[in-house]
């Protein structure tokens, strides 16, 4: 195979992929700019007429919004807390276990000269 | 003192894991256990598993779970595979292509659900595309109890869409430990790209592998957000059996036992995963 082509199919299958993650959440970003009577519009446009905050800045005012962000808030932040204070230590003690993947590339590098590979796990 | 001190040192680093797990772990599991064995009239026994098993959901539920998971699994281990090699070649924006690629990451089961509701709902995008193109006269419904078959691929295709990017983390960060030397070497002797990745790549990604497909599977076992968001109770699952005997139906028993079932599945994959991927003795060097 050509490098050209390689370098096309690489392109193909990037561009492939990120349409993949990207494209419901752009239809649901799509639907909720639409405004109240596009929420329920048949068939539903790909691109909304007239993109409004209508449905955004409704959604902010119903009661309890801003609640239960803040209670969604706090739970992460807890969670990264207790996370953080439990694994540090936990980390501290295990030294890395050596994989197949790691230990021959390790020996290399340590033992003889600084390895060129950006991919090395010295670097 | 010191001596003393420095021996501790590891017990006491690991113990407050250690307590974690015992008080909020160890204990509610086993507490999961007592319950799921108790019967009503304080009685101990299988009844609790009785009644599930005899519950008219149940069979769908487990049914549906475990194709769920032979499908999606494999799917998104496989697609996270292609996509952390084409990461590897890609030498201009990398990391642009890593972070979008990783923002399912980011998205909670339940939105994620609503994101894909939002297509495939009666008069949502795809029944839009469908009737643009021509191939449907009007909106057809496919999240209903009437269309098993598009409900399932739906939940599948959300389910992929939404935990792919964990096994791709995995596999990603477990690629750039595998030292480039190898495939130049091979490249050398004349191993074409395809020799190279299977001889090479693979075998060197195993223990990443194993860590993704234990945690993927697991999780995959206990879905049910996406479920419950794109068909509520039109598809059984356990996890989504398990809540509404918790909540719906108030019987602590019934459910707990749908938990251990879970569990037991879990646990009983975690150990193939580990049989079957493990290093034979004597690999290491």
């Amino acid at each position: 195979m050509s490098r050209a082509l390689r370098k096309a199919l690489l392109i193909a299958g990037v561009t492939l992929v990120s349409l993949w993650v990207l494209t419901p959440i752009y239809l649901l970003l799509a639907s909720s700019l639409a405004g109240r009577l596009g929420v329920n519009a048949w068939p539903k446009p790909l691109f909304p007429a007239a993109p409004t905050l209508e449905v955004l800045q409704f959604f902010f005012r119903v009661e309890g919004v801003w609640k239960a962000t803040l209670v969604s808030l706090q739970v992460a932040a807890m969670t990264m807390l207790f996370s953080l204070l439990l694994g540090a230590p936990r980390a501290m003690r295990s030294p890395a276990t050596p994989s197949p993947a790691r230990t021959p590339s390790a020996s290399w590098c340590c033992s003889r000269a600084p390895s060129p590979s950006r991919s090395s796990p010295c670097h | 003192m010191a001596r003393v001190l420095e021996r501790l040192m590891p017990y006491l680093l690991i113990a407050p894991a250690l307590i974690f797990l015992a008080a909020f772990f160890l204990v509610p599991l086993a507490e999961a256990l007592l319950v799921s064995f108790r019967g009503s009239g304080g009685t101990w026994g299988f009844q609790n598993y009785a009644r599930a098993a005899s519950d008219l959901n149940f069979t769908p539920a487990l049914r549906n779970t475990l194709i769920l998971v032979l499908i999606a699994v494999p799917l998104q281990v496989a697609l996270a595979l292609g996509m952390a090699v084409m990461l590897q070649k890609v030498e201009r924006g990398r990391d642009l292509v890593l972070w979008i690629w990783t923002i399912p990451l980011g998205i909670s089961d339940l939105a994620a659900g609503i994101v894909w509701l939002s297509i495939f709902t009666e008069r949502g995008y795809l029944n839009s595309a469908l009737m643009a193109m021509g191939l449907i006269g009007s909106p057809m419904s496919m999240l209903t109890y009437e269309t098993p078959l598009a409900l399932f691929a739906a939940v599948a295709l959300a389910e992929i869409w939404r935990a792919t990017a964990i096994v791709f983390i995995i596999l990603v960060s477990g690629i750039q430990l595998v030292p480039k030397e190898y495939g130049e070497a091979a490249e050398i002797f004349g191993a074409s790209p395809w020799t190279r990745f299977r001889r090479i790549t693979l075998p060197l990604l195993k223990p990443s592998l194993q860590t993704a497909l234990i945690l993927r599977t697991i999780l995959a076992f206990e879905v049910f957000a996406v479920v419950a968001a794109l068909g509520g109770t039109n598809i059984r699952v356990l996890a989504g059996e398990a809540y509404a005997w918790q909540n719906d139906n108030q019987n602590h028993g019934v459910a707990a036992a749908y938990a251990v079932v879970i569990l037991a599945l879990s646990l009983a994959a975690t150990i193939a995963y580990l049989k079957l991927l493990g290093e034979k003795k004597g690999m290491r060097t």
